[in-house]
């Protein structure tokens, strides 16, 4: 069984670009995601928001696909994965927003 | 209470418990002084309050007529059938057979105020419907009413009946296996059986021990608590009875006494006889039985209870197992006297040969006689000659007499002529013969012998021995004062006694004194002679007479011997009664007496220089005396020799040199040497003759120019005879050359006779110089050792050492008494030593120093071989060493090991070896001698030189078939007949051990293979750890068990159990529970239901009412534990925070019981990393202290080592707490750790991972981690399986196994592939993996190798 992931695109109440992804990311889905996050980022312009409050697991594949746009993505995360994002180094590259549950909530 | 009634008005006080207070509640209170419950003041309610709720039995008594209440408790442990009859009444009815003791105590609560306490107080109670022997230990405390006034009283109870009577059959059975070894005999054994049992008169009011003899018959052999021949324990057991008796059963038969019989038997500490006995075989080995146990039965417990039963049944085996210890060991010492008896006939065999002396004794007898008549009367040295002949014949006759004698007393033969004597008169005469002998010895001599005034009948020939022998004892050991004989008129007939002032003989010695062949050791006596036969047949002689003889003696003070004899001849065989007097005075049996005595005296006439004994000795009988003259200038050679030779052969040499040659060469009999010559002189020469044991006696006559005192002190002290001054008178060189050789010659003479003395010593005698060289020996010492005087002298070290390498020990012993023979101290000492042709043998040595008036230090010393006695000693030694070291041992394997040990440090063997059919142990290095397993007979069997053997072999019959011994010796320390003894005697007693330590394996190996065969192989489900041990000791199976089973609902059901007593009934009764707990399990419900059907289950099982069960179902997922128990003690929950929980929830009573409460389930959810205990009492319960103590013990072991992984847990909690030794009662242990270890494994394949992330996360769910703790070890453990498949296989398939486990506060996880993983540097983002998993986990290692890569990470869990 491959891990479940779902990917939706669309954009922000302020116009930004949202790429946003629900399940696990992991060996066996990690390329979809680095190609999908890969045609959503724009070389120019806003960055990108990451939604990743919906995933429940990321290895370093998906980090990895993260830290080729880094300049060019806001990252939102659940705090369960906070902890991996800061160690692995990408809260110091890039925009890291740990969104917890009431704000999910209250924005879902 | 019945469904839906409200309660009355005021019953509601009864609320708090539902059965108890409906009874309650249905009671007539009105009719009681207490009035209707509404109208009861607060206290009393209160009371009622207190009261019912309570889990401990309580009762308590209220108002004037002291008003009845108790709780469910109590109804269940002591009341019984009296419920609810009791609720109400009046206490004094209710507790009517109990009033006496409980009475008074309450009275006393009530006057004072004051709570009392009881602890095991014993009780009669009649719940069960008889008078039931039960304790209990209580407290009652006093209760107010509302005015603080004393109206009642509240009894707490808790019943101790198991543990009295349990610690009471525990001590009996514990006194009954102390110290096996100590006891020897049957009777031994059944004397001290029978004294341990009448020490439990409590539940064995008396017992009888019935063996059955050879033809069947069952004899009485040991009682406790009853008088032997009462007619409940007749010496003999007939088909009659009282007993049934059946030889060939094998089961115990239960007997009812009928009221009548019963009222005649003894009660032990009962008020009342038993009604009922227990008949017990005592079963051996092989099946059959030696006889029968009697054991009366308390009549106070129930005859069926499995413990009673039990009880008596081992009390039956250890009496069973006893007997057949005895009986081996009296085979052993049977063989013993077998040996004795072969002694005896030795004894027997040499008094028959002495007979054959007779003849040629008389032929020299007579003629010598003969002889003495004939010489002429100035022979003095033939007539000396053949004097010492006719003494020694008649001594010689007279040993072979004594010997003759004893064959006679001995075969019955001895033909006595009882006649009538003047005894006085007669014993005075034959005192008057010893008069001379003890006179010349300068002691006084007195005998008072006034007439008896009627005669005494005695053998004439046999009262002389009596009186010679007695005398001539006397003299021998007085050295001064007084000997004296008297005769007296005592009571019964005449008394004779024979006292001397002699060394007397030591207290310890007396009752040996009349022993055959035992010499006492003395300091000192007139002679060594003696065969230690006298004092023997002195009493024989006297017992014939009818008649009693004593000694009374003081060291140093003398000895008195009494002779009592009885008047007239009806005390005497008639057919050897005369009534004729004989008038023969004593003649023929005095004078070897007189004669031998006359030898140990002094001899006066050599002192005086009697010329009569000197005057043989003269040039004119004797052959020339050969004189070697030594001086350097020939005329003065010429001179000298012209002198001499008209007398003597004479020889001359020129210098000192040549003459020291001579003389070691011919020994002449004079030397005649010139002071000054060149070379060696004169002075040289003799001290170099005096050095020389050969040459060292030979006379020395110096001749020197040197005039003056000095010269001539010189040449004396040199130790020259005698010295001539030149020049010298011819007259004078004659004479001085005269009297030096008649001198020698007279020396000569002296030295032949002491030569002939020394000689006839039946000790060895040797001298030795001042280094301890030995320079002579006698005979006897050559007998002894079997070294030559031929071979003279030996020099330390002599050729009788034993070797210094193969005997270390005994050489360092006999250098210490070499040293003392050069430096002292003289006296005794016993050493070993080695006979020419190799043996062994011990001797007794004495030495002394002598100064013989030269200047050379001599010492002189006896030697006797004491190797029967020494060996009898060491026999004794040997057998208490190889006993006490069997006597630690306990097992099969360590008995013989024992065993080989102790024969290979007796033999100092290079290895024993043992082997027998399925058991084989080995002392020492080498390899096992070939041959060795053929078991061959009992006796000996001997590899190579039968006196130097290389091995020596046995074979011992034990319980478990012949066990073969080979030892493996060093030939130079040779292998006596008495080694071969020995080495049977330590056979045996080893064999006796492995009798005894078979019987133990086998009990053990049953009881164990029983008990795993009930359990049954344990498969567990993951998570858990269990132990069983059975009791330590008895060892014996038992009724304690565990069980874990995988439900079908994913579920696992648990249940830890404990059947009543022991043994294989227990046993039974346990795997039939156990099924039917299992079987219960995969069906029902919930735990209380499973107990429920067990109730009814046990109620069909006989056995099994009382059994304790905790029983459980746990979702491993949850950690949810839904249990219920049957009266077992709390399971333990340890958290991970180390605090702990007791189980104490969903109690109810044992299985099986009547009386039954709804049982309940109750539920504990078990956090992650909780650790649960269920055990069985054995392993909290001690002697002396109490439960609570031993599961707080319980529970700290596990609380200390709960970060053990689980098996290892089991382990310290058993170690800990079940010990090395056992426990007394048998244990079973279950323990959980939650979460179950997680072990998946899968095809490495990406596809897989998001599936095991799913398990592994609920896993870690279980495990009480925090989510985002949880989250970090995830993402590490999901590196480690990408990486496995991503690197470790690259697609080539395999597979990936994730272990996960908690211990303690501590996570672990592995991750290992079976691939090779590609180097990381090639693939940057993967470098993200592990340097992810070094974030996120507190410690990661890494092996890579051949066979795969293992990734082992671990986390501390913060809570």
């Amino acid at each position: 069984m491959t891990a479940p992931l779902r990917i939706t695109t669309g954009v922000t109440e302020d116009g930004r670009a949202r790429l946003t992804a629900t399940g696990e990311i992991d060996l066996s889905n990690a390329t979809d995601f680095r190609d999908r996050l890969a045609s959503e980022v724009t070389p120019d312009g806003s960055r990108l928001l990451v939604d990743l409050t919906g995933v429940a697991y990321l290895d370093s594949a998906a980090l990895a696909a993260l830290f080729v746009h880094a300049d060019r993505i806001e990252v939102h995360i659940a705090p369960l994965n906070e902890y991996l994002l800061t160690v692995c180094g990408l809260t110091q590259l890039t925009d890291v927003h740990v969104v917890r549950p009431e704000e999910s909530d209250s924005r879902s | 209470m019945s469904s839906g009634d409200r309660p009355p008005a005021g019953l509601d006080v009864f609320s708090s418990d539902p059965e108890v207070g409906a009874d309650l509640a249905k009671v007539d209170w009105d009719a009681t002084p207490l009035g209707p419950p509404k109208s009861w003041p607060q206290s009393l309610r209160t009371a009622v309050n207190i009261l019912l709720p309570s889990r401990f039995p309580m009762w308590m008594a209220w108002g004037p007529e002291l008003t009845f209440f108790c709780n469910a408790a109590y109804r269940r442990d002591t009341l019984g059938r009296k419920y609810p009859w009791a609720l109400g009444r009046n206490s004094s009815e209710v507790w009517r057979e109990i009033w006496d003791d409980i009475g008074p105590r309450i009275r006393t609560v009530l006057d004072t105020g004051k709570a009392t306490w009881d602890e095991g107080l014993l009780l009669f109670l009649e719940r069960s419907g008889f008078p039931e022997e039960t304790y209990h230990t209580f407290s009652y405390s006093p209760l107010r009413d509302d005015d603080q006034a004393l109206v009642g009283m509240l009894c707490v109870v808790s019943e101790d009946t198991e543990r009295v009577i349990g610690a009471r059959r525990m001590s009996t059975l514990r006194d009954l296996g102390s110290d096996p070894s100590v006891v020897r005999t049957e009777r031994e054994t059944l004397t001290f059986v029978a004294d341990q049992l009448r020490r439990n008169l409590r539940d064995l009011p008396f017992t009888a021990i019935y063996l059955y003899d050879r033809d069947g018959t069952a004899e009485l052999a040991a009682t406790s608590g009853i008088e032997a021949g009462h007619p409940a324990a007749p010496r003999t057991l007939s088909d009659g009875g009282p007993w049934p008796l059946d030889p060939t059963r094998q089961e115990p038969t239960l007997v009812d006494v009928d009221s009548g019989f019963s009222a005649a038997l003894p009660r032990g500490d009962w008020p009342l006889p038993p009604t009922k006995v227990l008949l017990v075989p005592l079963l051996r080995p092989g099946g059959t039985s030696y006889g029968v146990l009697v054991a009366a039965l308390n009549r106070y417990r129930d005859p069926d209870d499995t413990s009673y039963r039990s009880f008596v049944e081992l009390t039956a085996t250890h009496v069973a197992n006893g007997i057949a210890s005895a009986r081996s060991y009296q085979a052993q010492e049977r063989r013993a006297e077998e040996l004795a008896e072969l002694d005896r006939a030795k004894t027997a065999f040499f008094s028959n040969i002495s007979h054959e002396f007779r003849t040629p004794l008389t032929l020299i007898t007579g003629p010598v006689q003969e002889l003495r008549d004939r010489l002429p009367a100035d022979d003095q040295r033939s007539r000396d000659d053949v004097e010492m002949i006719h003494r020694n014949s008649l001594r010689l006759a007279k040993l072979v007499n004594t010997l003759l004698d004893f064959s006679r007393i001995e075969a019955g033969r001895m033909e006595a002529r009882f006649e009538p004597v003047d005894l006085a008169l007669f014993t005075a005469e034959l005192a008057s013969v010893f008069r001379a002998a003890v006179e010349r010895a300068g002691l006084t001599f007195e005998v008072d012998c006034p007439p008896l005034g009627r005669p005494v009948h005695v053998d004439r020939g046999m009262w002389e021995k009596v009186v010679l022998n007695l005398l001539s004892n006397a003299l021998k050991f007085t050295f001064d004062g007084t000997i004296r004989v008297s005769v007296d008129q005592g009571t019964d007939g005449p008394v004779v006694r024979v006292s001397d002032t002699g060394i007397g003989v030591p207290a310890a010695e007396i009752p040996r004194l009349f022993e055959r062949f035992h010499r006492i050791p003395v300091p000192r006596s007139r002679s060594n002679e003696g065969s230690g036969i006298g004092l023997a047949l002195v009493r024989e002689l006297v017992e014939l007479h009818g008649g009693e003889i004593d000694a009374e003696s003081e060291p140093d003070r003398g000895t008195t011997f009494t002779i009592r004899l009885r008047f007239g001849s009806g005390h005497l065989p008639a057919d050897q009664v005369t009534s004729g007097t004989d008038v023969e005075l004593p003649a023929s049996t005095a004078e070897p007496f007189v004669q031998e005595a006359l030898r140990w005296l002094p001899d006066d006439s050599a002192d005086d220089g009697d010329p009569s004994v000197i005057r043989p000795l003269t040039a004119g009988d004797a052959p020339r005396a050969r004189v070697l003259v030594a001086d350097d200038n020939a005329d003065m050679r010429d001179y000298l020799q012209r002198l001499l030779r008209g007398r003597y052969d004479v020889t001359t040499v020129v210098d000192g040199t040549a003459a020291l040659g001579f003389a070691r060469a011919h020994t002449p009999d004079l030397i005649v040497s010139d002071v000054m010559m060149p070379g060696l002189d004169g002075l040289e020469l003799v001290a170099a003759l005096r050095a020389d044991t050969r040459t060292a006696g030979i006379p020395i006559l110096l001749l020197s120019a040197r005039a003056g005192q000095e010269a001539a002190v010189e040449g004396l002290s040199a130790g020259a005879d005698d010295y001539l001054v030149k020049p010298f008178a011819a007259q004078e060189l004659l004479a001085r050359v005269r009297t030096i050789v008649d001198l020698a010659n007279l020396r000569d003479h002296h030295a032949q006779w002491r030569a002939a003395l020394v000689d006839s010593l039946q000790e060895g005698f040797f001298v030795a110089d001042g280094n301890g060289a030995v320079v002579e020996v006698n005979a006897a010492f050559t007998d002894i050792l079997g070294y030559p005087a031929e071979d003279l002298p030996f020099p330390a070290p002599q050729p009788w050492w034993p070797d210094a390498r193969a005997d270390p020990a005994a050489h360092e012993q006999v250098v210490e008494a070499h040293r003392r023979v050069v430096d002292g101290p003289y006296g005794d000492f016993t050493v070993p030593l080695q006979h020419r042709d190799g043996h062994r043998l011990w001797a007794a040595v004495s030495i002394n120093f002598v100064d013989d008036g030269r200047s050379a230090k001599m010492i002189v010393g006896t030697i006797r071989d004491v190797t029967a006695e020494h060996r009898a000693a060491q026999r004794d030694t040997a057998l208490n060493a190889m006993n006490e070291r069997l006597g630690a041992a306990r097992t099969v394997p360590e008995v013989l090991q024992a065993g080989v040990d102790q024969l290979r440090r007796q033999w100092r063997a290079k290895a024993v070896f043992a082997r027998g059919s399925g058991v084989a142990a080995r002392s020492g290095s080498g390899d096992e001698p070939t041959g060795h397993l053929d078991v061959g007979p009992a006796a000996v069997r001997i590899d190579g030189d039968p006196g130097r053997p290389s091995g020596a072999a046995t074979t011992v019959d034990s319980a478990l078939g012949p066990v073969a011994l080979r030892l493996v010796l060093d030939p130079a320390r040779g292998f006596e007949p008495e080694d071969h003894a020995l080495l049977v005697l330590l056979s045996g007693s080893l064999a006796q051990a492995l009798q005894r330590a078979y019987a133990f394996d086998q009990q053990r190996a049953v009881a164990e293979a029983l008990q795993r065969s009930i359990l049954g192989p344990a498969v567990l489900p993951g998570g858990f750890a269990v132990r069983y041990q059975p009791a330590g000791r008895p060892l014996e199976v038992g009724g304690d068990w565990y069980d874990a089973v995988d439900l079908p609902d994913g579920r696992i059901g648990i249940m830890v159990g404990d059947c009543v007593g022991r043994g294989l009934a227990a046993a039974t009764v346990m795997g039939q529970l156990r099924s039917a707990g299992r079987a219960l399990l995969l069906q029902e419900t919930g735990p209380a239901a499973v107990l429920t059907a067990l109730d009814k289950f046990a109620r069909l099982l006989p056995g099994a009412a009382c059994t304790t069960a905790f029983c459980g179902i746990l979702d491993a997922d949850t950690g949810r534990l839904v249990y219920s128990s049957a009266g077992h003690p709390p399971g333990i929950v340890t958290h991970p925070d180390g605090s702990t929980e007791l189980l104490e929830a969903g109690r109810g009573t044992p299985l099986g019981l009547r009386r039954e409460n709804g049982r309940t389930d109750a539920t504990i959810v078990l956090p992650g990393r909780a650790v649960l205990l269920l055990y069985t009492d054995g392993l909290v319960e001690r002697r002396r202290a109490s439960i609570d103590v031993g599961i707080q013990h319980a529970a700290g072991t596990v609380r200390d080592h709960r970060a053990l992984p689980v098996e290892d847990l089991a382990d310290q909690v058993m170690d800990e707490l079940a010990g090395r030794d056992g426990t007394a009662d048998d244990v079973a242990l279950l323990l959980y750790r939650h979460p179950a270890p997680l072990d998946v494994s899968f095809e490495a394949r990406g596809n897989e991972l998001a599936g095991v992330r799913s398990t592994f996360r609920e896993w870690l769910g279980r495990t009480g981690l925090r989510p985002t703790e949880a989250q970090n070890v995830l993402v590490a453990a999901g590196e480690a399986c990408a990486n496995a498949v991503e690197h470790g296989y690259r697609g080539a398939g395999g597979r990936v196994r994730l272990v996960a486990r908690t211990l303690g506060d501590d996570l672990r996880v592995t991750v290992s592939d079976t691939g090779s993983w590609k180097d990381t540097t090639g693939t940057p983002h993967r470098g993200h993996g592990l340097h992810l998993i070094r974030s996120l986990m507190a410690d990661v290692t890494l092996h890579t190798g051949a066979t795969g890569t293992t990734v082992e990470m671990a986390t501390r869990i913060v809570t």
